[in-house]
């Protein structure tokens, strides 16, 4: 699919209602959501994807539009479920079409170590996973990374993890990467694809302007073969 | 939610849970949506596949003839099997029912396709 397409196809998608700003609900704009999915399209086509906190779902859409086999949302607020699954009909609305998304409300376990929650068996089972993650920005700091390392198990070996992080951390995230055994379990390879500019929703009252522009980074990120230790 | 998610989830986050799986299916509503064969996915996929769990589940929500009760051997050449396989993991979906803990009895409900794996947080380790 052109990008255009893509991106002309994904405005249908509509945003949180009310976000919960506790849980970092802002939608990806159907901007930068086209271009992350076009990147990952040929790895995405006949492909499984996860998508790690869902929300209103356009990546988890974005990827059925571009031939997914298997597609997996994964999200916390069943509200949020809701409003993808009628942004979903939108596309979709015959009854009998076939659809290949599932969503699964849970709560993904972040927190260091290696606690494991109900998608645990998932560990090592997709080609792809698409996410933006909360950026760790309401007294959740590092909660980014987790997201990351926990992406990187769900993908297998050869499997890719398309995301976005504030540029801020790129840094950060390049060191990471130098000891990735370490950090990851299995040995990765990562490189910024774009970097975007991203609106973030006013949530502090002393923000003056409406919204918040934010550098943030597209990551690409590979799980390399023969490194599975999951 | 399709089979092939049911043979994944746990309620190992569950306090003093050891394994958390299989969760035990109970389905009140049961639909089956025809989607796209692809038999090279099928048989990447079947390796990550609890086979004794898919066809339990296959059996307690009435679609017993779904598939063999074991795998077969030479299934990468077995067009027949990966279909019925592809049917099972892909093509059934649970709309309305619940999954059960079969450490701790604690029910999960399946809501409109949508599991519910929420737990509280006195229920986590
Ligand atoms: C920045 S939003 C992105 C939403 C959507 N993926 C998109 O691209 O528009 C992050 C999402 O992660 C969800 N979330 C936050 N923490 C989570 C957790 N521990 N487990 C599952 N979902 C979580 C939030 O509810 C929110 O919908």
């Amino acid at each position: 699919m052109k990008l255009k397409e893509l991106e002309s196809w994904l405005t249908r998608c509509e945003g949180f209602k009310k976000p919960k700003v506790k849980l970092e609900q802002y939608a990806t704009s159907s901007h930068v959501a086209a271009r992350m999915l076009y990147a990952a399209q040929e790895n995405i086509e006949g492909a499984s994807v996860c998508d790690l906190g869902s929300g209103c779902g356009i990546l988890s859409i974005g990827s059925v539009l571009l031939g997914a086999q298997y597609v997996c949302g994964i999200e916390v607020d069943l509200d949020a479920i809701n409003i993808a699954l009628e942004n979903y009909d939108e596309f979709f609305d015959e009854d009998d079409e076939p659809s290949p998304l599932d969503f699964i409300n849970a709560e993904l376990t972040i927190s260091e170590g290696d606690n494991e929650d109900c998608c645990s068996r998932f560990n090592s089972t997709f080609d792809v996973v698409v996410m933006n993650p909360p950026f760790g920005t309401k007294n959740n700091a590092g909660i980014d990374y987790a997201f990351l390392q926990r992406a990187l198990k769900l993908v297998h070996p050869g499997g890719r993890v398309y995301t976005l992080h504030k540029s801020s951390t790129r840094d950060f995230f390049k060191k990471k990467l130098t000891k990735s055994i370490e950090e990851f379990g299995c040995a990765v390879k990562g490189e910024v694809l774009a970097e975007v500019r991203y609106e973030l929703p006013k949530t502090y009252k002393f923000h003056k302007e409406k919204t918040l522009d934010i550098a943030v980074d597209f990551w690409c990120f590979q799980k390399q073969l023969g490194s599975d230790t999951n | 939610m399709k089979l092939f998610t049911h043979n994944m989830l746990t309620s190992k986050m569950i306090k003093n849970v050891k394994v958390g799986y299989p969760l035990k299916l109970n389905a009140a509503e049961v639909k089956v949506t025809p989607s796209e064969f692809r038999s090279t996915y099928v048989s990447r996929m079947l390796p990550k596949i609890d086979w004794g769990v898919l066809y339990e589940a296959t059996q307690s929500i009435g679609h017993a003839e779904a598939i063999p009760s074991s795998i077969s051997d030479d299934y990468e050449k077995n067009e027949d099997f990966l279909r019925k396989a592809h049917h099972a993991l892909f093509e059934i979906e649970v709309i309305n029912g619940e999954m059960i803990c079969p450490e701790t009895g604690r029910k999960f409900p399946i809501k409109d396709g949508i599991p519910n794996m929420l737990v509280n947080e006195d229920e986590v380790n």
